[in-house]
């Protein structure tokens, strides 16, 4: 009977000693850090900086594919082919963007990756001590440009979004914060975050292995932009105000200018792929890895019309990147942007227009084309276009002009005083806002400016207008009649509506 | 007084009250001077000394010696007469037999604690005498004899024992045995799957006894999770399958299994050699969490049963009910599957060889368009598309324009891909088809008769002390699809030793050892299934010298808007997939009997998996509209290399009590269970082949870049559970089993760790009653059965609970220096835990004519909460879902399972027994918490095809509601699609517009189908004719839609691949309309095209199909036994999946692209076809 006894003391004392496993059962993923351990030192918050900037990229972000949300949308470039992708990139030149549309949520996804990857650098950098205070306010600095940035895109193509500023840690913080600000809301957030960088301790560019960072040039150029937009989308009765705040952020920017005059820098050389690091136009940009298969831009071969070599080694078997006949129509005779920017592919399956703004045929991009391109979100020429247009807006003709002809000097156009004599040019652009817009397109065509030009220069009824103006030939299937007043916004992504059809409501017309 | 005197008003219904027995009686009718009684009681031995005692008294005296109730009807027997009886350790039926000696008619045991006599006066006695009678005393006898089964075959192994006094013996390989008892003892016979028999030992010394085979399924043993118990015990919803009512010429235990079980719905999804089947018990509940049961094998849980060889099994047991899988805590939400593998016997060594070897083929092809009709298409497709692009761009058009040459299209739209036609197959001038020069049928040539072959040698034999099983198997099965098939290894040994009579022990070793060759399912630029449907059949697959022909559709897809299709054949050829993996299981188990009441029990298991993954995609296959060999060919081609490692170990440790007093049995069950999983994976992907010489990763371009760490995963989860059963019984009439686990998961938040998990269960054994008197019938049984439990479900990956940065990634800076960059993922909830089902069960079991006829019936009704569920969040989270609960979420299921198992005809020559079963199962999302609307896109490309909302069973199909085609008259008036890329034309689809808006948009969709059969069923029929048996399955399923998604490709008018055969009755104009289904032809867009997904694409899923069908013959030749010492032979053939009848187009109606996942079931897109064997066996046993 003892022996029994023992045995069952030894089988109860299996059970009682393997119950406190606490240990056991706390398993912690050895795959990854968890986040609320993360930021200890400098370098963590460096990187933290960085994956911000990785978020850029993509092309549902702002990365150099992402001309579907822009340029697609606007008048310059299209599609012939209905089908591809379930006929889902179409609906945006279309002018029949459905709610539902997959690609659009992809956009808004990955725009807000990027904020809150922003949030996540700014709410924990206080956990960090820094040797020098400056080393972590630029860095704040960083983080609240591209916040700004990105919200700046989103409030132009959605109007009222979700403005988030912290990170978020729990489901209900998330619900919490899940409605539409207003966009005077996210406006302010906006200038707010970009007072912060202009007077940040960031150089004035960033040069060296620092390309591709923010720089004080860029906070003032994206603030000078952003009060403009301001001044001529919201009303708020500020706008005389918002029209001289962003002419004294543009002159700012203009002022930090590392060249003399802009026709000192060849059309030619602020897209060489050589002079990327060192052109003095570019002031913000996105850097690719030429020959580089994971970090090579892709954007010469991708923009290739079969039959044709002049952007890339790489073979190319369709019809490239599509040039509206409408864009092909607004370049004046013997603008040498024309011959750099686009090309007619006439081989046996492709008789149209494609994109050539971007090259790398080099031996170093290969025949697979991985191109070392960098995609220019802020350079000087955009700079000195909206000091036209500010001026232009403020009553200042005069210097409107003279910022309109630098941009006009270097293509090799004449005067806007001598183009105005010259009825073809002036009978298409009839005004000097007219003019100013016209020098944007082709001055900056395919660098995703148009879409937000066009927001800015007309009201959602001369857009109507606009739109319905076009000949339908130049346009092959898609309709520009279906423009609408609708268009002037982006719906709200199905799902993003779908959480909280209150809080989350849809844009007019869809 | 424990005499029972029942009114005379019971009597009937007492006299005619026969209970099956389940304790071992005894029958026999007196052979000496008391023939006029029989008496059937339970072999107890007791001695009497009465006189002058009323025999009343006498039965109390019985009753207090022997713990039985003896009951009687006073009217009948005299219990005031007096008698004087002397026995001295005689048998009680020898004592009723002396002292009922002026009756006539029947005394019987009908239970384990109750005997009734059933008696009446004998006519001639006049008085009755009462003598003292001494019973002799017993003498030794050596018995001799031969057991034989009911064909008077000899039974080895079975055997003996003395009932009392439990000597033993076992018969040997000619079934003969030879003992040495007393007279008067019993001796029981003994043999699995046969009925226990007894007999009294007489004088005579020759005893040759015939078994009879089980036959009433209530007597058999179900495994219950930890414990067995009696089929007639089991109070929740238990399904057993036996080794020999599975499909055994299947080549996997899914497969096997097929249409067998009520309640549980098997599909075949795939017919690759290394795929599995898909198994879901009870409907689904929950939404992200897998709905997999839980498969334990021989007490050990784990992933899956793809590895076990069928051959090894025992016994399938299904736990259905929540209460039942309740003891299984966590994990049973989805059901358990018990595997039972097969164990040693006590008796001579027994040598099994089984041979199979058959053909497999392609089950069923699809109807496609042929090479002419097909061009018919394309030009078509091409001529509406410029018509289109030429109106619809603004510009004129005329008829004539049919005419135009490719150049002068081409410079109208702009490019070539929708309008070109190949001058090949178009008479441009006079607007006619060409007629191709070849019509090639790329399923006959991708599909092949694949040989398959399976050995299997098992020895399994034992003595008292140690029993062994020791099985091997290998299996060789190629796929039907080129490049592709299975070799299987298999090795099992399970020994058990019996060490002293306290203490036993054994041990389990498998190993499975698989080579696998696949090919990718999915698209098809990849999947040579999907390719060899869509590619074009005017074109030919080999040049004139034999050679596969490659690129020729590709390089032509820009100029002529084909999709670029590699040749099929190439694909599955050149594409190189292999895995390789080992498994092994050790599982060790001791038992100790501290007390003959207590036993305990220690389990220690371990199962390692390891596993290589080796792909290549080589230089060889087109990329896009490039060739072979191209630069853009060899930037595609990549080899990937992974490694998986994985370890499981568990320990259990249970104590089982099990007492039975008076009427009361109870046992009692309780344990501590802790395991541990830990894995490895690690997969390299590399790129920059030049050629395919060696397709290793090792073989990569020498640029660092082109070597990629695409995963890098370590895990390790780990559960303890503390688990308790009850099972009570009183009187074998009313049973109770209440169980209760509760188990701590590391998978969940610390908040929130431990699920607890009761289950009670309630039996009624109404035949057992004395009131029921046979009511359905002699020797019927009826039993209720009601069952409520709480099963839990944790099948959601492991760190959900906590917020990571994610894996760090690249920016480049200045100059293209690559800078490392960090982010978060997504959020994780830490407050995350078990997802649970409650679930409530009815059930009843009834057992008729004698046995021969078995009804299992059950209702329940299931509600899943808490439900484990990727939560759409807004995008501002930096992700968007959450994995969370869902707090006061809800699903239902509620169904009806039904089994039947008649032996409609048995006798001696010709067996024949029929089973069927039916399930319904209803699934409905009562309340989704609070969250929104899934949505979720289960086929090509990113179109939502499924929606999960209040209200709708889980994963319903989404979209449009066809009205019809356009015609003439009202292409014009009806509502148009929102954001057509092509305006309405006649011979296009036009749909529901259901807000009336007069525009087709996304408020206009809804549920369109549903994936859920209303029933699904299967029977079985088989037959034995004397030395011939026959086997036949059949399995079914009404009421689903099949969301058929490579319609997104095969059914899309496009000519830019090949089409279902119906195509050609398409809309070609208003005199043509075709069929009035399908709509008209072009390359560029209509308003029905497949980007929208609507009831055009859903398919009726409902099938009915045979299974298995098998005949065999056991070969009794004299000499096969003397001279090779074959015990017994046999000979078979099968057909497995012999034919499907269903109007579903595709391949196979049972198909799931979405692998088990709840949120997007029934959809094809490019998945293995089923197969058909033949295949032919032998069975030679030694």
């Amino acid at each position: 009977m003892k022996k029994r006894f023992a045995i069952i003391l030894g089988f109860a004392t299996v059970l009682a000693t393997s119950s406190c496993n606490k240990d056991f059962l706390n398993q912690i993923d050895p795959n990854n850090q968890p986040v609320s351990e993360y930021f200890q030192t400098e370098n963590d918050v460096l990187l933290a900086v960085n994956g911000i900037y990785q978020s850029l990229r993509s092309s549902n972000a702002i990365g150099e594919s992402s001309g579907l949300f822009t340029e697609e949308r606007s008048d310059n470039t299209g599609r012939n082919d209905s089908q591809s992708n379930a006929g889902e990139p179409f609906q945006f030149g279309d002018f029949s963007l459905l709610s539902s549309n997959t690609y659009l949520k992809s956009h808004w996804v990955d725009m807000y990756k990027c904020i809150s990857r922003a949030n996540l650098v700014l709410t924990n950098i206080d956990k960090v001590a820094f040797g020098n205070e400056n080393t972590k306010k630029g860095y704040a600095a960083e983080a609240k440009f591209l916040r700004a940035l990105i919200y700046f895109h989103m409030v132009r193509k959605w109007g009222d979004v979700p403005l988030v500023t912290k990170q978020l840690t729990t489901l209900e913080e998330v619900d919490g914060a899940t409605f539409r600000a207003k966009d005077t809301a996210v406006y302010s957030q906006i200038v707010n975050d970009l007072l912060d960088v202009v007077n940040s301790p960031l150089p004035d560019f960033q040069t060296g292995a620092n390309v591709g960072r923010v720089s004080k040039a860029a906070g003032n150029g994206l603030l000078g932009q952003v009060y403009l937009t301001m001044a001529l989308t919201i009303d708020n009765g500020k706008k005389v105000e918002n029209l001289t705040k962003a002419k004294q952020y543009l002159d700012a920017c203009y002022n930090m200018r590392k060249f003399g005059q802009l026709k000192e820098i060849p059309y030619a050389d602020v897209f060489s792929v050589e002079k990327k690091s060192s052109c003095p136009e570019l002031i913000f940009q996105i850097v690719y890895k030429q020959g580089d298969a994971t970090y090579a831009s892709s954007i010469a071969a991708n923009n290739q019309a079969k039959g044709e070599t002049v952007n890339s080694q790489k073979v190319s078997t369709g019809v490239g990147g599509n040039v509206t006949g409408d864009l092909v129509n607004e370049y004046e005779a013997n603008d040498l942007r024309k011959d750099f920017s686009i090309k007619y592919a006439n081989a046996d399956i492709v008789k149209d227009w494609f994109i050539t703004k971007f090259r790398d045929a080099s031996d170093a991009a290969g025949k697979n084309g991985y191109g070392g391109n960098d995609f220019i979100l802020m350079r000087y020429a955009d700079i000195i276009l909206m000091l036209a247009e500010v001026n232009m807006y403020l009553g200042d003709n005069a210097t409107a002009i003279q910022y309109l002809d630098m941009v006009r000097a270097r293509a090799g156009m004449p005067d806007y005083a001598t183009s105005m004599q010259n009825t073809a040019y002036s009978s298409k652009f009839s005004s000097l806002k007219l003019a100013i817009l016209h020098e944007r397109r082709i001055e900056l065509a395919f660098e995703n400016h148009r879409w937000y030009d066009l927001l800015r220069t007309f009201t959602t009824d001369e857009l109507v207008t606009y739109f319905h103006a076009k000949d339908q030939t130049y346009f092959g299937i898609a309709k520009v009649a279906n423009f609408s007043r609708k268009d002037r916004y982006y719906p709200i992504p199905f799902d993003e509506y779908k959480l909280n059809p209150q809080k989350m409501y849809q844009n007019p017309g869809y | 007084m424990r005499i029972k005197c029942n009114a005379p008003t019971m009597k009937k219904q007492l006299s005619f009250l026969v209970l099956f027995l389940i304790t071992h009686l005894i029958s026999f009718a007196n052979d000496l001077n008391h023939e006029y009684i029989t008496v059937a009681v339970r072999n107890a031995r007791i001695s009497l000394n009465v006189k002058d005692q009323p025999l009343k008294n006498v039965f109390v005296l019985i009753e207090q010696k022997t713990g039985l109730s003896v009951n009687y009807n006073a009217s009948s027997v005299n219990g005031m007469e007096t008698v004087n009886y002397k026995a001295d350790d005689v048998t009680l039926a020898t004592v009723f037999q002396v002292l009922l000696k002026n009756y006539q008619g029947s005394v019987k045991q009908v239970d384990e604690n109750h005997i009734f006599l059933k008696l009446e006066k004998r006519k001639t006695i006049e008085k009755a005498v009462a003598p003292i009678i001494a019973a002799a005393a017993a003498t030794s006898i050596t018995i001799t004899g031969t057991v034989t089964d009911e064909n008077n075959q000899p039974v080895p192994g079975v055997s003996i024992h003395e009932k009392i006094s439990k000597k033993n013996t076992t018969t040997d390989a000619n079934g003969r045995y030879s003992i040495t008892v007393n007279t008067g003892d019993v001796l029981v016979y003994n043999f699995i799957g046969y009925a226990p028999q007894e007999v009294t030992v007489g004088d005579k010394a020759l005893m040759n006894v015939q078994l009879k085979v089980q036959n009433s399924q209530l007597k058999e043993i179900v495994a219950i999770g930890y414990q067995s118990v009696r089929k007639s015990d089991v109070t929740g919803a238990i399904s057993s399958v036996k080794a020999s009512e599975l499909n055994l010429t299947s080549p996997s235990v899914g497969q096997a299994l097929v249409g067998k079980v009520a309640g549980v719905q098997i599909s075949q999804v795939s017919g690759a050699p290394y795929a599995s089947t898909k198994i879901r018990v009870r409907g689904v509940g929950s939404i992200n969490a897998s709905s997999d049961p839980l498969y334990v094998v021989d007490g050990f849980p784990m992933d899956n049963d793809v590895f076990i060889n069928p051959e090894d099994i025992e016994s399938i047991d299904i736990l259905k009910d929540a209460a039942s899988a309740a003891i299984y805590g966590s994990r049973a939400a989805g059901g358990v599957v018990l595997i039972t593998t097969k164990r040693g016997k006590e008796g001579k060594g027994k040598f099994q060889y089984d041979l199979q070897t058959g053909i497999n083929q392609l089950g069923k092809k699809v109807k496609l368009l042929n090479s002419e009709e097909f061009a018919q298409l394309m030009i078509d497709g091409r001529n509406n598309s410029y018509h289109d692009f030429v109106v619809n761009g603004g510009k004129e058009w005329n008829d004539a324009m049919y005419s135009d040459d490719n150049a002068t299209r081409i410079a109208k739209v702009g490019n070539a891909n929708a309008v070109s036609v190949d001058p090949k197959f178009y008479d441009f001038a006079n607007q006619k088809v060409i007629k191709p020069q070849y019509n090639t049928d790329w399923q006959d040539l991708l599909y092949r008769n694949a040989m398959f072959s399976r050995h299997n040698l098992s020895f399994s034999g034992g003595s008292k002390e140690v029993k062994y099983y020791i099985s091997g198997g290998y299996q060789n099965q190629d796929g039907i699809i080129l490049n592709t098939g299975l070799k299987k290894i298999n090795f099992r040994a399970n020994v058990d030793g019996q060490i002293n009579p306290k203490l036993k022990a054994g041990m389990n070793v498998s190993y499975t050892n698989n080579q696998n060759r696949e090919t990718e399912e999915g698209r098809w630029d990849h999947n040579p299934i999907m390719a060899a449907l869509l590619m074009l059949p005017t074109y030919r697959a080999f040049d004139d010298n034999g050679n596969i022909v490659k690129n020729e559709v590709a390089a032509l897809s820009s100029t002529y808007g084909y999709n670029s299709f590699e040749n099929p054949l190439a694909i599955a050829k050149e594409i190189n997939i292999r895995r390789n993996g080992n498994r092994a299981t050790y599982n060790g188990y001791a038992v100790y009997q501290v007390l003959p009441e207590l036993s305990l029990k220690a389990n220690l298991g371990m199962s390692s998996y390891a596993e290589k993954y080796d792909y290549y995609y080589p230089t060889s296959l087109s990329s896009g509209v490039s060739a072979p060999y191209s630069d853009a060919a060899k930037a595609a081609a990549n080899a990937r290399a992974k490694n998986t490692n994985k370890l499981d170990q568990l320990g259990e440790f249970t104590a089982a009590y099990s007492k039975q007093f008076n009427k009361h049995k109870l046992d009692v069950l309780g344990g501590y269970t802790v395991q541990k999983t830990t894995g490895d994976i690690l997969e390299i992907r590399a790129e920059g082949f030049q050629d395919d010489r060696i397709q290793e990763v090792s073989a990569k371009g020498a640029d660092a870049a082109l070597f990629k760490l695409t995963t890098a995963s370590k895990y390790v989860y780990t559960l303890v559970s503390y688990l308790g059963r009850i099972n009570y019984n009183y009187d074998n009439r009313y049973y109770l089993t209440a169980s209760f686990r509760t188990d701590a998961s590391s998978r969940f938040g610390p908040q929130n760790r431990w699920g607890s998990f009761p289950s009670v269960a309630a039996g009624w054994n109404i035949s057992n009653e004395s009131f029921y008197h046979d009511w359905l019938g002699q020797h019927s049984t009826l039993k209720l059965r009601a069952s409520w439990g709480l099963s839990g479900n944790n099948n959601i990956g492991n760190y959900n609970s906590a917020t990571v940065m994610g894996t760090p990634t690249g920016v480049p800076f200045g100059n293209g220096t690559i800078n490392t960059g960090t982010f978060a993922n997504g959020i994780k909830d830490p407050k995350i835990g078990w997802e649970s089902t409650s679930q409530y069960n009815a059930g009843l079991d009834l057992g008729l004519l004698n046995g021969r006829l078995n009804v299992i019936a059950n209702y329940y009704v299931s509600y899943s909460y808490n439900l484990l569920f990727d939560r759409p969040v807004s995008a501002i989270s930096g992700a968007t879902t959450v994995t969370t609960n869902l707090r006061d979420s809800k699903i239902r299921n509620r169904g009806i399972d039904l089994q039947i198992d008649g032996r409609v005809i048995q006798s001696k020559e010709f067996n024949l027994n029929l089973t069927g079963n039916i399930s319904v199962n209803r699934n409905k999302v009562l309340d989704m918490g609070g969250a929104n609307t899934i949505f979720k896109a289960g086929a090509e490309r990113s179109y939502l095809t499924h929606i999960i909302q209040t209200g709708q069973p889980v994963g319903m199909f989404y979209g449009f509601r066809v009205l019809g085609v356009a015609t003439e008259a009202n292409y014009k008036t009806v509502a148009p699609s929102a954001s057509s890329t092509n305006p309405m034309h006649p011979g296009d689809l036009y749909f529901y517009d259901k807000n009336g808006d007069g525009v087709v948009n996304d408020a206009d969709k809804d549920v369109i189908g549903s994936p859920y059969p209303k029933f699904t069923y299967g029977f079985n029929l088989s037959a034995t004719y004397k030395d011939f048996y026959f086997s036949s399955s059949f399995n079914g399923s009404y009421g689903n839609q099949v969301l058929d998604g490579q319609d997104y490709y095969l059914y899309n008018m496009e000519g830019s691949g090949n089409q279902y055969a119906d195509v050609a009755q398409r809309f070609r104009s208003n005199a043509q309309p075709g069929a009035g289904s399908v709509y008209r032809a072009s390359r560029a867009g209509t308003q029905s095209n497949s980007t929208r997904l609507s009831t055009f694409y859903l398919q009726d899923g409902s099938y009915f199909r045979c299974t298995n069908i098998m005949l065999g013959y056991n070969f009794r030749f004299r000499a096969l036994q003397q001279k090779l010492g074959v015990s017994k032979a046999s000979l078979f053939a099968s057909v497995d999946n012999a034919f499907t009848i269903t109007k579903y187009k595709g391949y196979n109606p049972e198909v799931d692209y979405g692998n088990g996942s709840n949120i997007a079931p029934g959809v094809d897109y490019g998945m293995y076809p089923l197969v058909r064997a033949y295949n032919a066996g032998v069975k030679l046993a030694f």
